[in-house]
């Protein structure tokens, strides 16, 4: 919000500190300001809003920070009275629980004109338009004191009687500058007996507006529930100074002097007789708070020790009143118009940054030694990404969305995922339930600029089950290169196996239909450990990529991250080296062409037992000299026990129970 | 064949070897188990023993007077086999060496290890929340209920659900209470993460971005300390000593509240933390004994402080996932 300099100034007979002084001593221990022309402009924080948001309030807060007196306006009222207001109108409040005070005082026999120069020129330099006389003045008034006015041509009051209600579905009301605007049901509304005359707290309606002709009016300060008004305002669409004040919250005792003050002002601007008495509903009275001091609580909090003779001072500087002093306790006074301050700490925060933030020594913290607690997490995704840095790969950002189109494409079933219900836009209407969708795009987009990408990402992934939000850590990785085909598969699918084997993780790779759309069928593993699936490894759908314009082949795999961790976790037991020597027998496999090479491993190594410590595919043969689509494996066997030398009668009669297996499965021993 | 015979042809077949190989060989034919001085001796049977005597000696100062030329030139012969080597397989030191082929791990990565590793010296734990949340932990038990108008601070990306609204985190402050429901003090935790807001994407800001959240409670944990900790992570990350501003600030969470600015090299403050005393709605939150304990609560831009760190000046290049820019870190 901004404000004039040389406005502030008067509400101070001595000089203000120089405008560059007045901003950095405001930022340091109030809210940020800045100087822009001949203006601050100033942030003032939300809790700070109800007694700063005005010139006054801005004034006493530069008076507590500099120690400058007060020049307090002229609040005084003009001798000559016109009738009490409840005389010439009368008030209904019915929504009693949505306004706190509601205040009317009638003004007979003004002359509605222009203002003068020199209110115009504030109104403008503060972005008010200016309208005449009586409205501007009532602006001027909010500026000046915070409080909203309203000023109704009483002439036009159909009944003279006002009400404060509810608005009916679709009432609809003319604001002062012609928008015509649809209400609804509990929308506060001023009204008379037609209909609303202006909507509470936000903007006054044409019907009741204040023209040339008019001479006898009621101006009203009041004082409404700020949710309501919110509320209102945010349904409406329509935010305007008044509302923008409310919604923060206002002292209700304000509302004396503000309409004091309309008095003074109109009495000098547009003449006029003020009524004797004004029409008050206000039900329940604030108090001012009376907070308890506990002074050691205030050093212990902020962890420096003022003197209380400087607690007393700050205090009194903010004008707070001590009402009573018992040792180390105290209790304080609070003014209404500090709405923020409720609690103790509330209080301190007030004597701290009062006394200066940058006054308090720093000190490190006495506190027991307790080691962290090891975020499994955090260890495993560094240990990942490490990984997969060294192995070559770049780690992605890439972002949490999927757009409407992409799931539609992909066919993915809509009630599983998560929709955002106010979306940034349609190409972020998903959460994303799988890493790889985001990474297929930040790969293409990158193979503009790079032959090879190899790319991986470790982040959340959501999804909805039975309408419960679920989400999960995902990994993924992805690889394309330029033309490349078989060498790629070959690459991802040993990077993955690696980072198995090295974290300690035995899993099964196994070809499987492809789970989702995005897969290309018939080059889909499917990655088992403990017979679980964890994740898949692959080929990305070809005709897929082909529509987002990309022609190569695309290889990667996506992993449960959390599983992986689990799994990782698991002791991982230290296998003794035998001292004993080991006895290799290779041996040479006739298998039907579309025998897993993985079947054929995984049947010899359970045969062997214990004794057959490893089995090494050496070589694959499918040629000419194979019967039919026959192909030939030849595997290396490695026997060796970690008790005592193996003899050949032994490993002779283990490489006869592998010949029985082989022969149970069709298979056969090539001689 | 005699003894000077043998002498004769020894020495012929030593000056002829060129190589170790071939001097092995000589060595064998004369010396060897099998050798020619062998068979002489051997043949000796047949022969008087003044004879015996004097070509046993003889051959005995020949074999001595051989094993020493052969290692004569044998030493020769490595010699020269060594300074050909070296010849042969001289480098050029000047190539270019090979480049490792390792990737790249994301500067937020980078930043995010770094400042948790700064904390947990100082004795945080790392721990961590959900992205998508209730109303309630990103909001109420913060004490920011539904119409409280700083609730504009943070534009909301909503979803539906069956338990009432639920809501992409827009910070992680509501870790706070999540840690808080299951732990009692004393305790120092950050919490860092992703986190959304309804904005639009531009040089510094985005709708999804990262903070760390810190959170220290205690007896009597205060002001002073939060300074304390907070210089010495500036001071550890920027690996030199910062000059920091503390400045009034407004949280609903936090009472006091502050805000913390840091000097750039170029003399400008910049707000980088906010940050406050634990507000006691949150004890109450977390079911917490009142007023008995003290605590602070910080928030930082992983984001601000990456670009800090690296002189980036544009947020959407952390997000783009542009490898010409990844590959740099």
């Amino acid at each position: 919000m901004k404000f004039s300099y040389s406005w502030l100034q008067k509400f101070f007979k001595k000089g203000l500190p120089a405008p560059e002084k007045l901003v950095t001593l405001l930022t340091k221990y109030s809210f940020e300001a800045e100087i822009d022309g001949d203006q601050l402009e100033l942030d003032i924080l939300h809790n700070r809003a109800a007694d700063c948001f005005s010139y006054w309030g801005l004034a006493r807060e530069i008076a507590t920070l500099t120690g400058r007196k007060l020049d307090v306006p002229d609040f005084s009222l003009p001798k000559k009275k016109a009738v009490p207001t409840n005389k010439v109108v009368s008030c209904q409040v019915k929504e009693k629980d949505l306004v706190n005070r509601y205040n009317l005082q009638y003004i007979e026999g003004v002359s509605v004109k222009k203002s003068s120069s020199k209110i115009q020129k504030r109104l403008e330099n503060n972005g008010l338009q200016t309208i005449n006389n009586i409205v501007d003045v009532a602006n001027y008034v909010m500026l000046e004191l915070g409080q909203p006015i309203h000023a109704f041509d009483l002439d036009k009051i159909s009944g003279s009687k006002i009400i404060v209600r509810s608005a009916k579905k679709d009432e609809e009301i003319i604001t002062l500058d012609g928008e015509k605007y649809v209400l609804q049901k509990g929308m506060l509304v001023i009204a008379d007996k037609e209909g609303p005359l202006a909507i509470a707290g936000i903007k006054g309606g044409q019907r009741a507006a204040i023209t040339s002709e008019t001479d006898k009016i009621v101006i009203e300060a009041a004082n409404f529930d700020s949710y309501s008004i919110r509320q209102t305002s945010r349904q409406l669409g329509l935010r305007t100074d008044a509302e923008a004040r409310f919604e923060n919250g206002i002292d209700p005792h304000l509302i004396e002097k503000a309409q004091n003050r309309m008095a003074h002002l109109i009495k000098e601007v547009a003449g006029g007789e003020v009524s004797k008495e004004r029409i008050d509903f206000y039900p329940q009275p604030m108090e001012e708070k009376i907070i308890e001091l506990d002074l050691d609580y205030v050093s212990s909090l902020l962890g420096v020790k003022i003197p209380s003779t400087k607690i007393k001072e700050i205090i009194n500087n903010l004008r707070f009143e001590i009402i009573s002093q018992n040792q180390r306790q105290w209790k304080v006074k609070i003014p209404t118009y500090r709405l923020d301050i409720s609690i103790p700490e509330d209080l301190i925060e007030e004597i701290g940054r009062v006394y200066g933030y940058e006054e308090i020594e720093p000190c490190f913290p006495k506190a027991s030694l307790i080691p962290p607690q090891l975020n499994e997490n955090r260890f495993w995704q560094k240990r990942t990404k490490d990984f997969f840095q060294q192995a070559g790969y770049n780690e992605i950002y890439s972002f949490a969305f999927i757009g409407r189109d992409e799931a539609e494409n992909l066919d993915l079933e809509k009630e599983d995922l998560i929709k955002i219900s106010n979306p940034i836009s349609q190409n972020y209407e998903y959460l994303s339930p799988y890493l790889l969708i985001n990474l297929l795009k930040v790969a293409i987009e990158n193979r503009k600029q790079f032959n090879k990408v190899g790319i991986f990402e470790i982040a959340k992934v959501f999804w909805e089950d039975e309408g419960e939000q679920k989400e999960q850590w995902n990994l993924a990785t992805l690889l394309t290169t330029a033309g490349e085909h078989s060498q790629d598969f070959i690459e991802i699918k040993g990077l993955i196996e690696s980072l198995f084997t090295q974290n300690g993780i035995k899993v099964w790779l196994k070809e499987v239909e492809a789970p989702e759309k995005w897969w290309q069928e018939g080059q889909i593993l499917s990655i088992k450990a403990d017979e679980e699936t964890i994740g898949y490894l692959g080929q990305l759908n070809g005709r897929l990529i082909e529509k987002q314009g990309y022609e190569d082949s695309v290889f990667a795999a996506e992993i449960n991250f959390e599983k992986f961790k689990e799994l990782a976790l698991e002791d991982q037991e230290y296998e003794p080296i035998s001292s004993y020597p080991a006895l290799y027998r290779d041996l040479s496999v006739i298998v039907p062409g579309d025998t897993l090479i993985e079947e054929v491993i995984h049947e010899v190594s359970r045969t062997g037992g214990k004794l057959l410590r490893d089995v090494d595919l050496i070589d694959v043969y499918q040629g000419e000299n194979m019967e039919g689509n026959n192909k030939s494996l030849t595997l290396r066997l490695v026997y060796q026990s970690t008790e005592k030398a193996l003899n050949s009668e032994e490993v002779k009669k283990l490489q006869k129970k592998v010949f029985k297996t082989i022969k149970q499965k069709d298979w056969r021993v090539r001689q | 064949m005699d003894i000077n015979q043998l002498k004769k042809e020894a020495r012929q077949k030593l000056k002829k070897a060129s190589n170790l190989k071939e001097i092995e060989k000589v060595e064998q034919e004369i010396l060897g188990k099998k050798g020619a001085l062998r068979d002489i001796l051997k043949s000796l049977s047949d022969k008087s023993l003044a004879q015996r005597k004097k070509i046993g000696q003889d051959a005995n100062v020949f074999k001595q007077n051989f094993t020493k030329e052969l290692k004569k030139k044998k030493a020769v012969l490595k010699e020269q086999h060594w300074s050909r080597k070296k010849k042969e397989e001289k480098l050029d030191l000047t190539q270019p060496g090979q480049k490792l082929k390792t990737g790249h791990l994301h500067p937020l990565t980078q930043v995010l290890r770094e400042t948790e590793d700064i904390f947990k010296s100082l004795g945080f734990g790392v721990v961590e929340g959900p992205e998508v949340d209730n109303e309630y932990y990103n909001f109420d038990a913060l004490n920011i209920p539904a119409g409280h108008p700083s609730r504009d601070e943070w534009d909301t990306l909503w979803v539906k659900s069956k338990e009432g609204d639920k809501l992409l985190r827009t910070h992680t402050s509501p870790v706070q209470i999540h840690f808080m429901e299951n732990n009692k003090p004393p305790f120092r935790i950050i919490a860092p993460g992703r986190v959304y807001r309804h904005e639009d994407t531009n040089k510094s800001h985005g709708f999804q971005f990262y903070q760390i959240e810190g959170l220290m409670i205690g007896e009597d944990i205060s002001v002073a300390n939060f300074k304390a900790l907070i210089q010495e992570f500036f001071n550890q990350f920027f690996g030199r000593s910062v000059e920091m501003r503390m400045r009034t600030g407004y949280f609903p969470f936090t009472e006091p509240s502050f805000e913390i600015d840091i000097k750039s090299k170029d003399g400008e403050w910049l707000e980088l933390v906010g940050a406050g005393m634990v507000h006691p709605h949150l004890y109450k939150s977390a079911g917490y004994e009142e007023r008995k304990w003290q605590g602070f609560a910080f928030g930082i831009g992983l984001d601000r402080l990456t670009m800090l760190k690296y002189g980036i000046d544009d947020l959407r290049l952390l997000y783009n996932s542009d490898l010409r820019f990844i590959k740099q870190f």
